[in-house]
């Protein structure tokens, strides 16, 4: 009896120990992690054979990178760099400005500013940060650890300036485009700061913004057409490097065995459960919770998920009990986007934030990405139309229900592409939109590149109106 | 009777002297005339620190802008050329004009053409002043300056 009782502690002990091994990695594992923590971890995972694995999830993303600017713009005078996100220079610039933007932590007062104050700090020298979309202040504050006045509801453009002579103290403005507010915090920190960043950077040059041109005001000769105050006008002629562009093809079928139970398990499936099938869109996994399909789109390779319930999807990875669920929500769908990259090796591409992330509809939360290469927007396209690189939806519980990323790689191609003047390609899209729809506002104007019948466009992309819809204006010669 | 129509006719004169000064004096915030309203420079008489400077407005579609400077020793207006091409645009289907001009040190006395589809030629001018080391630079670019003094 005794030694049968043994036996059973023994068991239960053993299985103990190997649960919370199990439990150890797991939780590990899903966390960003950082320095100590992370090298740890990898040593461990690999001395127990799961170092490819564990690298995979723990490499991917880091709040900062998923909250980041698409575009951050050095002022000094009139005169301006341009540093995209997904540029070594943008890389190199990105860390230093993280560092003056967390001095908000020595705000000393805050007030609400008219736009015409923020458009003058935007005109004399400082850094300003578009982020192309508004965060929930609880989302930006999480992902950049830099901590916001709770008058701020939203973030969409910051400037860190040192345009206060009085006190010769670093001033941050930020912008609400959701709400239309600008605020302005003072802090106790020296301006020097962000003055030696402008004067340590090179390349100045002459390029406007809407405001300054007076563009942003209404035109009082023709119809209503208003650019957002903060669009870079580059009114020069641009050269685009022309790339090319293959779809990933194979499917699950090229990947290894490694990587599709990475990739199943993404989504909460295993090898083991899921049945694989073959139809004529393509090939899919099958599971009790859900469907993964590789298939093929105008040229362009697309993995989609679609959970069997909408009130069963997966669940988050890092769901932090009773914080902004927004952001666990844009983490964990940042995260899958690149470790799909990762997996079908398309991972040259970065991406950024395409849709707000300020509140959710009455079905639940959506996630836009888009891609960029070199600085450059790229956009697939669906029946002609621009679409973007990823797209995601979670129910009100923060479980994620759809799930579609178009998947190709790009190479640098010969030769360059001139693409329209900034004028030119604005009396397109305003011709192309007709008379009926007014007044017409543009909220960006950038080249990027489009997919279309199996060539990769230089274009210049026009974004306009409230639900952001993009215009894209072709190239009109090649050299 | 005659008293109160004579004092009608009188505030009826009166009336109509500030309507038409209304109608027909030109807005001192507004650059412009009845074909094409300047975004910037903004005022009729403006300075700046920026040699490479843009004209903005907005204009009817088909409108065809010319940007012309004053040359005191020939005394007349000359065509503008930037970057090898003649300062000349025609206004797309928005209405919307960006002229990019180099200014000279000090006043540059600048006249904006345009010529309608249906033959109607107007002409206004701006001045532009550009102060290369004005009180303005200081304040607005002490990185420059500390990079000049070698600070």
């Amino acid at each position: 009896m005794n030694k049968r009782t043994e036996l059973l502690k023994s068991t239960l002990l053993a299985l103990l120990v190997a649960t919370s091994v199990v439990l150890f990695a797991n939780s590990w594992s899903g966390r960003p992690g950082s320095g100590e923590n992370e090298n740890l971890i990898t040593q461990f995972a690999s001395a127990v054979g799961l170092g490819g694995f564990l690298n995979n999830e723990i490499s991917l993303t880091s709040g900062t990178d998923v909250i980041s600017p698409v575009s951050i713009i050095y002022t000094s005078g009139a005169k301006r760099i341009i540093f995209n996100k997904g540029t070594d220079m943008y890389n190199s610039v990105y860390g230093n400005i993280l560092s003056v933007l967390l001095c908000a932590e020595n705000v000393t007062h805050n007030e609400k500013v008219p736009s015409s104050e923020w458009y003058s700090a935007q005109k004399t020298q400082g850094i300003y940060l578009n982020y192309g979309v508004s965060f929930k202040r609880g989302v930006f504050e999480k992902g950049t650890g830099c901590p916001l006045p709770e008058e701020i509801k939203n973030v969409s453009a910051v400037i860190l300036t040192s345009n206060d002579s009085a006190t010769n103290k670093l001033v941050i403005y930020i912008y609400d485009y959701t709400e239309g507010e600008f605020y302005k915090l003072l802090t106790s920190v020296s301006a020097r700061t962000v003055e030696k960043l402008l004067s340590d950077a090179d390349g100045y040059t002459n390029i406007p913004i809407a405001e300054e041109l007076g563009f942003s005001t209404d035109s009082e000769i023709n119809r209503q057409i208003v650019i957002d105050g903060n669009a870079v006008i580059n009114l020069e002629q641009q050269k685009l490097q022309n790339i090319s562009f293959k779809s990933v093809s194979g499917g699950f079928s090229a990947l290894d065995n490694r990587n599709v139970n990475f990739l199943l398990s993404l989504f909460d499936m295993s090898k083991s459960s899921a049945k694989q099938y073959a139809d004529i869109d393509g090939t899919m996994y099958i599971d009790t919770y859900g469907t993964l399909r590789f298939s093929e789109k105008e040229s362009v390779s697309v993995l989609e998920f679609n959970a069997a319930k909408e009130t069963h999807g997966v669940s988050l990875e890092n769901n932090s009990q009773g914080g902004e669920i927004f952001y666990d929500i844009l983490y964990t769908g940042y995260s899958k986007a690149r470790a799909v990259s990762e997996i079908f090796e398309t991972d040259n591409l970065s991406f950024y934030i395409a849709s707000n992330i300020t509140t959710p509809d009455e079905n639940g939360y959506t996630v836009q990405l888009d891609y960029v290469s070199e600085g450059v927007p790229v956009f697939a396209t669906e029946e002609g139309t621009e679409t973007h690189a990823v797209t995601m939806k979670f129910n009100l519980s923060g479980e994620l229900i759809y799930y579609r990323q178009y998947l190709f790689e790009l190479s640098p191609g010969n030769g360059y592409s001139n693409i329209p003047g900034v004028l030119d390609a604005i009396n397109l899209v305003y011709s192309a939109i007709g008379t009926n729809e007014e007044p017409i506002h543009i909220k960006d104007i950038s080249a990027c590149y489009k997919l279309n019948e199996a060539k990769a466009e230089a274009c210049l992309c026009v974004i306009t109106g409230k639900n952001d819809k993009i215009y894209t204006i072709p190239s009109n010669n090649t050299e | 009777m005659k008293r109160f129509l004579k004092a009608l006719l009188c505030l009826t004169i009166a009336f109509s002297f500030v309507i038409s000064f209304n109608c027909f004096a030109a807005d001192p915030g507004m650059v412009g005339n009845s074909v094409i309203k300047i975004k910037k420079p903004e005022t009729y008489t403006s300075t700046t620190s920026q040699k490479e400077y843009y004209i903005s407005g907005v204009t009817s579609s088909g409108v065809v802008v010319s940007v012309y400077r004053y040359n005191p020793f020939t005394n007349s207006f000359n065509l503008l050329y930037v970057d090898g091409k003649a300062a000349v645009q025609t206004a797309g289907a928005s209405g919307l004009i960006a002229q990019k001009i180099y200014l000279t040190d000090g006043n540059n006395k600048i006249r904006i053409r345009t010529y309608s589809p249906d033959g109607t030629v107007t002409i206004l001018e701006v001045n532009i002043t550009l102060n290369v080391l004005s009180l303005s630079d200081i304040q607005s670019s002490p990185i420059d300056i500390r990079k000049a003094i070698g600070a």
